[in-house]
């Protein structure tokens, strides 16, 4: 076959034929000539996507090896409290060096000058579903200062409630039961959401920096804090924060 | 942002979106097939980035556009049904063996083979194209997307252009193709 026509059966192949064309090369299909040539774009066509969904492979993969290693980065709480029985032996064992609990009361210090449960509560649509029911209840038991049901609560409509504000809250919750290993946890699912408004993802981060410094870990308190230090409604009180900690 | 802005902002290849869908979903896959099929942590690991990957494809392919359910509830249907296939595979085996020993696949597996190497030929020749028409077969071949969507994306001066470049392109690639092929006749 000339060139031409090659030409033409990739246009008909693309659905780009005049209807007269179209009948032209529908006449040849069975030529053995036409069959080689649709096999081998066939061929050329699978190679194409094939290449595309190995790229999407590789963007999974590198995309795994991330989150593995902000895992390796976050330890768990098993892991603190490991560390934090570990820690306790050595104190035991040496004597109690007095910058660290300098340091420990300091963050202690400022955890508890600017932390505070949320003022207003709610805000989400309501429906009919399940976590419905059991929202109103979380709410209260929040409101009531009853962390360890509120948590109960909101873990429950977390599984039927997919949205940020309820991790936040469970995250706060856990921050006001003196949990702040859990609160971690709870507070970077907020930040996982694609569609997390401006708002609820700097109280996130906002919480996260307190979490963090609660647990005495100052380097993930500074990322989080420094996220928020050109904003309106932290900037003033985070610039205060960085500057005790720095 | 609903489930069917987040498909149409991956199809539009949105990186941040891919990203934080893709974390969203991880750690609750992973604990829910630990709870539901007693998974180990690196099983879940593995089932949820070829969940994730298969729903990915069907996105970027335009095969996926929209869903009733949430993207959770697609994603882990999609985690059942490659645990389901991976079940399937380790208990077939011992039995494909066997009839591996009645019956000859051994020319079957032979053109099997010669076709993968055919595919992987296409595919380190697209890897030597200049990213706009790599990017310009992919549009079309892969991603399924017209002529005018990518001559604008692309910045061609219309889709006629577009198309002409990817007819050289493609005839390109068939010779190569062709040629290996006589190559391997002359053999």
């Amino acid at each position: 076959m000339k060139e031409i026509d090659h030409i033409l059966i990739q246009r008909y192949l693309d659905g780009d034929l005049t209807e007269k064309e179209k009948v032209e090369v529908e006449s040849q299909l069975h030529l053995p000539s036409i069959q080689e040539y649709l096999e081998a774009h066939q061929t050329v066509t699978k190679g194409i996507q094939q290449y595309g969904e190995a790229q999407a492979r590789r963007q999974v993969q590198q995309l795994e090896a991330e989150a593995v290693q902000e895992e390796t980065n976050v330890p768990s709480t098993t892991k603190w409290l490991l560390r934090g029985v570990a820690a306790s032996l050595l104190l035991l064992m040496v004597a109690f060096p007095l910058y660290w609990f300098q340091d420990e009361q300091r963050n202690g210090r400022i955890f508890n000058e600017h932390y505070q449960a949320y003022q207003a509560l709610g805000g989400a649509t309501r429906g009919e579903s399940d976590a419905d029911l059991l929202l109103p209840q979380a709410f209260t038991a929040y409101h009531e200062q009853d962390y360890a049901q509120a948590i109960e609560l909101f873990i429950e409509v977390s599984t039927q409630e997919d949205r940020p504000y309820v991790w936040l809250y469970l995250g706060n919750a856990y921050l006001s039961n003196e949990q702040p290993a859990e609160a971690v946890k709870a507070l970077q699912r907020v930040l996982e959401y694609p569609d997390v408004n401006r708002k609820t993802e700097l109280r996130a981060h906002w919480d996260l920096g307190l979490a963090y410094l609660k647990l005495n870990n100052e380097d993930s308190a500074r990322r989080h804090f420094e996220i928020l230090q050109d904003t309106e409604d932290y900037g003033e009180r985070v610039q205060k924060i960085l500057q005790s900690i720095y | 942002m609903k489930a069917n802005e987040i498909i149409t902002r991956i199809r539009e290849g949105d990186e941040r979106v891919i990203s934080q869908t893709y974390r969203r979903y991880r750690e609750e896959f992973i604990r829910w097939m630990k709870k539901k099929y007693a998974s180990s942590d690196e099983e879940g690991r593995d089932y949820y980035q070829e969940a994730f990957c298969r729903f990915l494809i069907q996105v970027q392919s335009g095969k996926l556009t929209h869903i009733t359910s949430t993207i959770k509830t697609y994603l882990f249907g999609i985690g059942r049904n490659v645990f389901g296939e991976q079940q399937r595979k380790n208990t077939r085996f011992d039995r494909e063996i066997d009839e591996e020993k009645i019956a000859d696949h051994y020319e079957l597996k032979l053109q099997k083979e010669e076709k993968e190497i055919e595919y992987q030929l296409i595919e380190s020749n697209l890897e030597k194209l200049d990213k706009k028409t790599q990017d310009l077969i992919l549009m079309f071949y892969y991603q399924n997307r017209s002529m005018e969507y990518i001559a604008e994306k692309l910045n061609y001066k219309n889709a006629a252009s577009a198309k002409n470049q990817k007819y050289k392109c493609i005839i390109k690639l068939r010779k190569t193709l062709e040629s290996y092929k006589i190559r391997r006749a002359g053999r």
